[in-house]
């Protein structure tokens, strides 16, 4: 069994490679060695958290011991899956032999254990494969036991020791569990009766002691970490069993029968194997599978009769559950998860049951197989050697045989696939650079943090190194405490941590750079590095720009390049950051973390924030609090959006000097004008800071030369184009960091423009005689009003104007107006020779009154650009569609500077205010929604012949007294939706989206922010609960690669399809805010005395300082304020929570201070409890040991032991 | 007085009749693997149902058929 481990398991490898993909990393340990076996340590987050980094102690011993022999961690990820796979074949094959007697039986069941489709599924998760092992091991156990088997006790205690892996999946633990102490005594129960099951009950209490004493050293931490340890927040929430219903979208009856039951199974990026098993020829194979498991009872010998029967039974009453939300009786399973205690573990319910049914099927074909040998042998013809002796054993070998051949990528390697649609490998090597960079880190023992940007937008990110996954490599290699959040993976940082790393990386890309070493400081980050290893431009994903951050981090004052290419590392001060510091001053600040996070950036680093408690309950919709947060000595204040006017907001603060700031949330917004004296583009900043009326900050204005003898006609910054001669407001550019800004002039060859040619059908998709298609053009008026207008009764009425003699790399600007009369939307193409189809552009509004249309074209190739006009019907028999544009005027273009420019830094200003209530205002930025009106109701899922009135579909809009506009949506069937467009959306750096939304009849509330270009719903924070009028409010970043960005509200169909559905929503926005800053007001005050303190760390939990001040101070560790920490020493210390995450304490005075974390001691306990439990267990197993032989040969005291245990 | 109690018929009864309804699961089981080989997916959802029912009805039968012997 162990050989045939080895064999499956080394088809998986390939030599020099990890295998690492999704949720598994690279088998790297190094980053995490030094404080693997302490219970306070930096594996789960920078800051410093409880954990239980213990629970993984097998791997650490894999791999020193392949480093001991020269191996590497390649070799050690090998032997780790040898080893659990092994477990697996072990397990499964010591439970079957429970039970059965025949070796081949066991055997049987042993190679079902490693080839079935539950591991094909789910591999290269080793937690499933540990959980199986350890689960058919400890059932193994059990059963013995309760058969009257001698076990001794403390065997219970090692056979737990693997289960310690699964503490890393809480719900998979606690299932595990759940079993090993409730499900084995209700098997015995079931399949031996009431007397072994008490018999296994009695053992259960000698073993406890040892299952404890043997597995302390990592339950003992893993406990402390989730009852207060401190330091991370778990992410996990569970308030719908429906939210996992995509993850039991192939749980049928028929797939979990065969094993086959993966949410992935018809994804071929995940599993793309699949298709190749599901070949007709070859899927027939799987359903031998439960024809021989329910076969099993036929031929059990009438011995294991009523094993198989009880096995039977709880392979029906599984099936059952690991359907989960899946027919048939679907309500029932829907009762339990909202009902059963602790049954939402089941959330994706076969990963968890599926690991019970491998042991179930495997026992349940050794009973088969044991029966069907029996009955061979007791078949007289057929104890002759001979060919009906041979055919009879082989025929009877085969179905199982396909049923262990069936699943072949497990022993081919194909389960660990190199090719796959839209992911790379699960063969990996990790980029040499990194680690060079973790070499070059680790160098240097000092303390510090090393903070890794881009911030990851989730947890698995791409690589340009054939790596998509949890992205932990960093983390992994780097000895240093590691900062790099993993957004929706089990734990979280707590907030204010968040919000201080989220304000260094938006204030780089803001161009807001003086916060930066502040903000570093304050998290106690020394390193930052910057990798240009992700891959960019995924849809749907959003994490920063990488160039813009290299190149703001040239730029932060005080750091320094160390290292340079793929990892830049970037080194602050002396490259160390103290653990353990004093702070000269302690300012109450705010609860909301994001205001600490502008505090820090504004004041210098000898001082830090107190913030307040947040007693605020979580809401359980998203919601944006742009009120003005006030403390004694702090006041902040992000801007807000407005429908109109100017923000404004009144503060009641304590008399004094304050430092008022703006800090950046994203890139300043900027109007562009030509300053034509001085032959020069001015970047203004419109927004003006007042308090009580006077204007108090702006941001200079950031100047850039034209040259010479050339007419501005357009500015490009990054993706987005603006006219400086364009009718309407001023336009506006987000200029953030490393912005590329380049001036657009009359080109001096002007463009060659034809008329407006003969009307055509561009939408002949049927034979239809012309004099039935009502196809017309008129063209009237002259210069910039000469019109056109398009009428056509079905298919298209188009009429294209050609740009002739274009050349590659020209910028055509094209300027229009359009209006719609009747029928359908405007439509404008503009198609470069060669091309396939038309540039992308923003659809035009569907609006009687005129509109103006612009898009500026760069030609790809020489030939023509066809600027062609629609009036296409769209739909047959829909009615005449007549539209008409106006003033179309084509410029030739050309780039005639390119610059990198940075917005100039807001200065920080000193202003008095007297004591009392003051009136803070931003004049001059942006206001109103960029919405426009809604369009009639469309069917946006058709999935069959209904018209929308047959399918239910309606829309409503009222007024209500307040002037809001109600949208109600209903549907039956299908999906009733309605649609705006955002009109110029990338004219700001930062939006709110807001509306209110409620559930009238059976469905919830829906919407999607679309954006065309990447052709997707823009990821939007989801809302947990709908409880009457739901409050909605995000902030969101301009998608650069959006050519128009609509808001589509849905009403959903009754999933029934009986009732209508009614959902309405009201109040609904996208605003850009009035300023992208956060106004920082923060009171001066002169400081006592100075503090510092000389520390020395012993361990990860124990630190030692003499702080020298002359009167009160504050010493703080760079560690998560966790309840753990206790500081001694001086008397009178408060505990307090700085920088809005730090353990801190308030002295009255210096003195020698040690600073611990409590629990440690104890988790160290267990610690060193493990190697006097494993001898105790030895010495208890070597004293209780029962001779070799039969009982018979025993000495007297050794009968009466066995028969005591037998009663 | 010793008093001979008739033993039940419902142990024999089930003893002979569970083996029908698993036989029958068995060959639904194994005739789902062509059926689903030809496209017929639906019709193997049924009959997976089909054969988990026939196996929960052979269940309590021959359970009570163990106790004919005892």
């Amino acid at each position: 069994m162990l050989a045939l481990n080895a064999l499956i398991v080394s088809q998986w490898f390939r030599t020099g490679t990890f295998i690492a993909a999704g949720d598994m990393g690279a088998f790297i340990r190094r980053g995490w060695a030094d404080e693997a076996n302490w219970s306070w340590n930096h594996q789960t987050t920078g800051a410093g958290s409880a954990g239980y980094t213990m629970a993984r102690g097998f791997e650490f011993i894999l791999i020193w011991l392949c480093r001991a022999v020269g191996l590497t961690e390649y070799s050690a990820q090998w032997l780790f899956y040898v080893c659990i796979y092994g477990l697996v074949g072990f397990g499964v094959a010591y439970l079957a032999g429970a039970f059965v007697r025949s070796q081949p039986a066991i055997v049987a069941a042993g190679a079902f254990g490693l080839l079935n489709g539950f591991f094909l599924t789910r591999l290269p998760n080793p937690l499933n494969i540990i959980s199986v092992g350890s689960v058919a091991l400890i059932t193994g156990i059990a059963i013995r036991v309760a058969q009257g088997r001698r076990v001794p006790a403390p065997i219970a205690g090692f056979a737990l020791m693997p289960t310690s892996f699964l503490a890393f999946n809480p719900p998979m633990l606690v299932v595990a569990y759940a079993w090993a102490v409730g499900g084995t005594p209700l098997l015995a129960l079931l399949v031996l009766g009431r007397r072994p099951a008490v018999r296994l009950l009695r053992w259960f209490a000698a073993a406890t002691p040892w299952a404890l004493a043997l597995n302390a050293y990592w339950l003992i931490p893993l406990a402390q970490s989730y009852v207060g340890g401190g330091g991370a927040t778990a992410n996990a929430t569970f308030t719908d069993p429906t939210n996992w219903s995509w993850s039991q979208v192939n749980n049928l009856p028929p797939n979990i029968l065969t094993m086959v039951a993966n949410w992935a199974w018809f994804r071929p990026q995940y599993l793309p194997f699949a298709e190749d098993l599901d070949r007709p020829w070859w899927i027939w194979i799987r359903y031998l599978l439960p024809a021989l498991v329910f076969l099993a009872p036929l031929l059990a010998p009438r011995r294991l009769r009523r094993v198989a029967f009880g096995l039977i039974g709880l392979v029906i009453l599984f099936v059952f559950l690991a359907k989960g939300l899946r027919p048939p009786f679907n309500r029932i399973n829907l009762f339990l998860y909202l009902h059963a205690p602790g049954f939402w573990l089941f959330r994706e319910p076969m990963s968890k049951l599926g690991q019970l049914l491998v042991s179930f099927f495997a026992v349940l074909l050794a009973i088969g197989c044991e029966g069907m040998l029996l009955r061979l042998r007791a078949t007289p013809r057929l104890r002759v050697p001979g060919w009906s002796q041979r055919f009879a054993y082989a025929g009877s070998a085969l179905p199982l045989l396909l049923v262990l051949a069936y699943p072949y990528p497990l022993y081919t390697g194909g389960v660990m696939p190199d090719e796959r649609p839209t992911q790379p490998s699960t063969h990996v090597r990790v980029a040499q650079e990194w680690w060079d960079l973790a070499t070059h880190l680790d160098a240097d023992r000092r303390s510090g943090k090393v903070l890794v940007l881009p911030l990851d937008d989730y947890y698995q990110m791409p690589t340009t190194w054939g790596f998509f996954g949890v992205d932990s490599i960093a983390n992994l290699l780097i000895r240093h405490p590691v900062v790099q959040p993993k957004p929706d993976g089990y734990f979280g940082d707590v907030a204010g941590f968040s919000a201080d790393v989220k304000a260094i990386e938006a204030a780089l890309l803001a161009g807001d750079l003086a916060p930066v070493p502040k903000l570093l400081d304050a998290i106690g980050a020394s390193r930052v590095v910057v990798r240009h290893d992700l891959v960019r431009g995924l849809p749907n994903r959003y994490f920063a720009d990488d160039r813009k951050l290299g190149a703001a981090m040239g730029r932060v004052p005080g750091g320094r390049l160390e290292v340079d290419g793929m990892v830049q590392l970037w080194t602050f001060g002396d490259g160390s950051s103290p653990t353990m510091r004093t702070y000269d001053r302690v300012l109450d600040a705010p609860a909301r973390a994001d205001a600490g996070a502008a505090v820090l950036g504004t004041v210098d680093t000898r001082t830090a924030i107190a913030a307040r408690k947040n007693t605020a309950t979580a809401p359980l919709s998203p919601q944006v609090d742009n009120t003005a947060a006030v403390t004694p000595d702090v006041v902040h204040w992000p801007v807000p959006a407005v429908d109109s006017g100017s923000p404004e907001t009144t503060v009641d603060v304590r008399a004094g000097r304050y430092t008022l700031a703006q800090r950046a949330r994203a890139a300043a917004v900027l109007q562009p004008r030509v300053d034509a004296a001085r032959r020069r583009l001015l970047l203004i900043d419109p927004t003006v800071v007042k308090v009580d009326g006077r204007a108090v900050s702006t941001r200079p204005t950031l100047a850039v030369p034209i040259p010479a003898g050339r007419q501005l006609m357009a500015v490009q910054a990054g993706n987005r184009t603006v006219s400086l001669d364009g009718p309407g407001r001023a336009a506006t550019v987000p200029v953030g960091a490393a912005t590329e800004l380049t001036l657009l002039a009359a080109a001096r060859k002007p463009a060659v423009v034809s008329g407006y040619a003969a009307v055509s059908d561009c939408n002949d998709y049927e034979p239809r005689p012309w004099a039935n298609l009502g196809l017309s053009r008129t063209v009237t008026g002259a210069g910039a009003n000469r019109t056109i207008r398009l009428t056509a009764a079905d298919h298209a009425a188009c009429s294209t104007v050609r740009v002739s003699d274009v050349k590659p790399g020209q910028l055509y600007r094209v300027r229009l107006q359009y209006r719609h009369l009747a029928g359908s939307r405007p439509q404008i193409c503009l198609m470069q020779s060669g091309s396939s189809g038309c540039e992308l552009a923003a659809r035009p509004k569907l609006t009687n009154g005129w509109n103006t249309w612009e898009r500026t074209v760069t030609i790809d190739g020489e030939g023509d650009l066809d600027i062609i006009l629609h009036a296409d019907v769209g739909q047959r028999f829909k009615g005449s569609t007549v539209v008409e544009y106006r003033g179309l005027r084509v410029d030739a273009m050309e780039a005639v500077a390119t610059r990198t420019v940075w917005p100039p830094a807001v200065p920080e200003v000193s202003i008095d205010l007297t004591a009392g209530k003051h009136r803070l205002r931003v004049d001059g930025g942006l206001s109103g929604s960029a919405l426009g009106a809604f369009e009639p109701l469309e069917d946006c899922f058709r999935y069959d012949d209904q018209t929308p009135g047959q399918a239910g579909l309606a829309a409503e809009s009222q007024i209500g007294a307040d002037g809001e506009t109600t949208y109600t949506l209903k549907a039956i069937r299908h999906l009733a939706c309605i649609g705006a467009s955002a009109s110029d959306v990338g004219a700001g750096s930062l939006y709110e989206l807001s509306m209110q939304a409620r559930s009238v009849a059976v469905r919830n509330p829906k919407f999607c922010l679309y954006l065309r270009g990447p052709d997707l719903c823009r990821t939007l924070p989801a809302v947990a609960l709908y409880q009457g009028w739901t409050r909605y409010e995000t902030l969101i970043p301009p998608d650069p690669d959006a050519v128009e960005t609509r808001l589509y509200l849905y009403g959903m169909r009754d999933l029934e399809e009986q009732q209508q559905s009614q959902v309405e929503y009201r109040g609904v926005r996208l605003r850009p805010v009035a300023s992208a800053s956060s106004i920082v007001l923060v009171r001066q005050a002169s400081v006592a005395g100075k503090s510092a303190v000389d520390w020395q760390q012993s361990n990860p939990a124990h630190f030692t300082g003499t702080v020298v001040a002359s009167g009160r101070t504050a010493v703080a560790l760079a560690e998560s304020a966790a309840p753990g920490w206790a500081l001694s020493g001086v008397d009178g210390a408060r505990k307090v929570t700085l920088q809005g995450w730090m353990s801190g304490w308030l002295l009255p005075s210096g003195g020698d201070v040690t600073i611990r974390y409590a629990p440690a001691r104890i988790a160290r306990y267990a610690y060193y409890l493990l190697p006097v439990a494993v001898a105790a267990a030895l010495l208890f197993m070597w004293l209780t040991r029962v001779p070799p032989g039969r009982p018979g040969d025993w000495i007297p005291r050794h009968r009466r032991r066995a028969l005591r245990r037998r009663r | 007085m010793a008093r001979h109690r008739r033993p039940s018929l419902l142990p024999a009864q089930a003893d002979r009749l569970w083996r029908w309804p698993l036989v029958v699961a068995v060959v639904i089981f194994a005739a789902s693997g062509p059926l689903h080989a030809f496209g017929y997916t639906d019709l193997v959802y049924y009959a997976s149902l089909g054969g988990l029912t026939l196996g929960g009805l052979a269940l309590p039968l021959g359970l009570l058929g163990l106790r004919r012997s005892r």
